[in-house]
């Protein structure tokens, strides 16, 4: 086991990781830009090494910063988290090289996954079907238009390399083809220093349904159920849940047999997340195969709250060479789980990213609910990075239990000094769609205008008496509040955990 | 909504408000300029402009145009004196991975231009000005 670890980047997922290294016993290095030099990860490791300016490609994504970051601190492994570095295969070639564990898959499986062309031809050589698209080899515009012709309208134009929605551009006719091209490169080469272009034949009115994948060294491939990410604005997801209300017991076993098929193509090894698009619901439903993550998403913790499995600590076992201490039939989901993303955003004003202080910011703490943040009391948001401030999730015996848990706490999660999507959120938790479970990657686009309207409400007149009352109370307030640590979302401490009762049980 | 009955203070930046036969808890933050509010799952700012936030888009109808938070200047489209048209892209802005377009409230010409490219503008410092 690795006795330092560091980790390359920032925000709620660094103070995962941090977490699950400090339950391991293993010392955390943190990196940071200027513009981190306070933050909560910074601040939350053991030790802390300054990776350069606050844009992100001069410090988060400098490959040289973080290996040199780890060579000066005697770091073992390097965790990537999600976003930044860890989908770039120089990340694990530079590990190899300096004789550091990478915790993810490897270059060539990151390679392979990471272009969506490759990806596709590994899922259908694993006998996984995928939907109709190209990156034609000849990018010129007159190329990709013609693709896109072959294809059929309606399109999706995306990033190559990309992922996370970033730069994705639906085209519906001939007329804004060219505009959509020049602004899906650009984005793409901003985001991700490669402008190269994938089409896609938009399937109408999918769902989002991933699968978890664990795979260890010893060619151990297990799937830990779907996550359900169809509540999306602009292709970047709000709201996450497992199990999906669209999966009947044959179709999961189905789709998680494919998600193992394309790991074990890929030669995949830790933890990867596949992506289906699923066309319909029940036995009947068609599933394509999208893309694969080659890395731990951002909604792993609702899968973690219905498998009972800690997937960081999983992912810095099997990158420190543990076999897999469960097979497929001793896993298995219980109850429901529900993660609402809070974002520095206002969405009565076109999701506008929020920076600024958080003057005040208090985390519900009730049974059921887990809140992973990047934040404290006192934090600066600032316009630099990704606008995710938290993730709260709920679990509950059954969807709507845990759907209540989740808006309960919403309602008593006050975020002050920046605009969030909280009431958004509380929103679309109590639409009768998302009630009766009957959700499409579409609804957001559709039902946002009239959600967003019932956002815009009159202040009553109890919240100027408190406004006033804070007035006189001076502006202290705030600043006096003893930040409210967040709830340990792990489980007790116990003597059969299977990574340690199973340990010599090898097969 | 019931009438307020009374407000008081627990400290902490919280507040309870009882009303005839119920109560809730609030919490409230005021800097020098604004006071920000909390009640049941909403945030509201109080004694700010923009607390009249509502469905406003990235386009002012200001003769100043300035950026709607803080951002990086990635393009300029126009040049002084140049004429543009309504919706016309001006700027590009760009901020947590986005492209913020700020575009022409109207016809008119381009007066003066406040911004470089790759200058971080801060919200409500003008960036152009159209006549």
């Amino acid at each position: 086991m690795f006795s330092k670890l560091l980790i390359a980047n920032r925000g709620e997922i660094a103070v995962r990781v941090i977490r699950a290294c400090r339950e391991m016993g293993i010392e955390s290095v943190a990196v940071y830009s200027d513009a981190d030099a306070h933050a909560l990860h910074t601040t939350l490791a053991d030790h802390r090494v300054r990776i350069g300016p606050a844009a992100a490609a001069e410090s988060y994504l400098s490959v040289d910063a973080i290996i040199g970051a780890a060579r000066s601190t005697g770091a073992q492994a390097i965790h990537p988290g999600y976003g930044f570095l860890s989908e770039n295969p120089d990340l694990p070639t530079a590990c190899t090289q300096a004789g550091i564990t990478f915790i993810g898959p490897s270059a060539d499986a990151i390679n392979s996954m990471g272009s969506k062309i490759a990806a596709r031809r590994l899922a259908q050589s694993a006998g996984v079907p995928v939907v109709p698209g190209e990156a034609p080899a000849d990018q010129t515009d007159a190329a990709i238009a013609d693709a896109v012709k072959r294809i059929g309208f309606p399109v999706l134009l995306k990033p190559s390399e990309g992922g996370g929605g970033i730069g994705m551009k639906t085209v519906r006719e001939e007329a804004s083809l060219g505009s959509a091209i020049a602004q899906a490169r650009r984005e793409a080469t901003a985001a991700f220093g490669d402008g190269t272009l994938y089409a896609e034949r938009l399937v109408e009115r999918p769902r989002h349904v991933e699968f978890q994948i664990l795979a260890d060294h010893h060619g151990n491939i297990v799937h830990l159920f779907e996550r359900e990410c169809s509540i999306q604005r602009r292709h970047q997801k709000v709201i996450e849940e497992t199990p999906s209300t669209a999966l009947t017991p044959a179709l999961r076993q189905r789709m998680g047999d494919a998600a193992v098929a394309v790991a074990r193509a890929a030669r995949y090894r830790n933890a990867g997340t596949v992506e289906f698009l699923l066309d319909g619901s029940g036995d009947s439903a068609r599933f394509y195969f999208l893309e694969m993550n080659t890395r731990l998403q951002v909604e792993h913790p609702v899968t973690e709250q219905v498998t009972g499995v800690d997937l960081v600590r999983a992912q810095i076992l099997v990158a420190s060479g543990e076999p897999l201490p469960w097979r497929q039939d001793a896993l298995s989901q219980r109850g429901h789980a529900i993660e609402a993303r809070v974002y520095a955003e206002d969405p009565a004003r076109n999701d506008l990213p929020q920076a600024g202080p958080l003057l005040l910011y208090r985390e519900p703490s009730m049974p059921g609910i887990r809140v992973d943040a990047g934040v404290i009391e006192g934090s600066e948001v600032s316009v630099h990075y990704d606008p995710l401030l938290a993730k709260l999730i709920a679990w509950g015996e059954t969807r709507d239990a845990a759907r209540r848990r989740a808006l309960a706490a919403l309602r008593s999660y006050p975020i002050l000094g920046i605009r969030t999507n909280v009431t958004l959120l509380i929103e679309l938790l109590e639409h009768p769609r998302f009630i009766a479970g009957s959700i499409d990657t579409g609804f957001l686009d559709k039902e946002g205008d009239a959600i967003r309207a019932r956002l815009n409400v009159e202040t009553p007149s109890s919240i100027e008496a408190v406004a006033a009352a804070a007035r006189s109370a001076g502006s202290q307030a705030g600043r006096r509040a003893g930040p409210s640590g967040p709830a340990d979302p792990s489980g007790p401490a116990d003597t059969t955990d299977p990574w340690t009762s199973l340990r010599g049980a090898r097969v | 909504m019931a009438r307020v009955s009374n407000v008081s203070p627990l400290g902490n930046g919280r507040y309870l408000v009882e009303h005839e036969s119920t109560m809730q808890v609030a919490y409230a933050v005021a800097t020098n300029r604004e006071t920000w509010v909390f009640l049941d799952g909403r945030a509201y700012v109080v004694g700010s402009a923009a607390a009249a936030g509502t469905g406003a888009s990235v386009t002012s109808d200001a003769d100043a145009l300035a950026a709607p938070m803080p951002a990086t200047v990635v393009r300029i489209e126009v040049s002084p004196e140049q004429t543009v048209t309504k919706d016309s892209l001006l700027v590009m802005l760009e901020a947590m991975k986005m492209e913020l377009p700020i575009r022409a409230p109207r016809d008119g010409r381009v007066t003066a231009i406040h911004c470089r490219v790759g200058e971080i503008v801060q919200p409500g410092v003008p960036l152009l000005e159209i006549s």
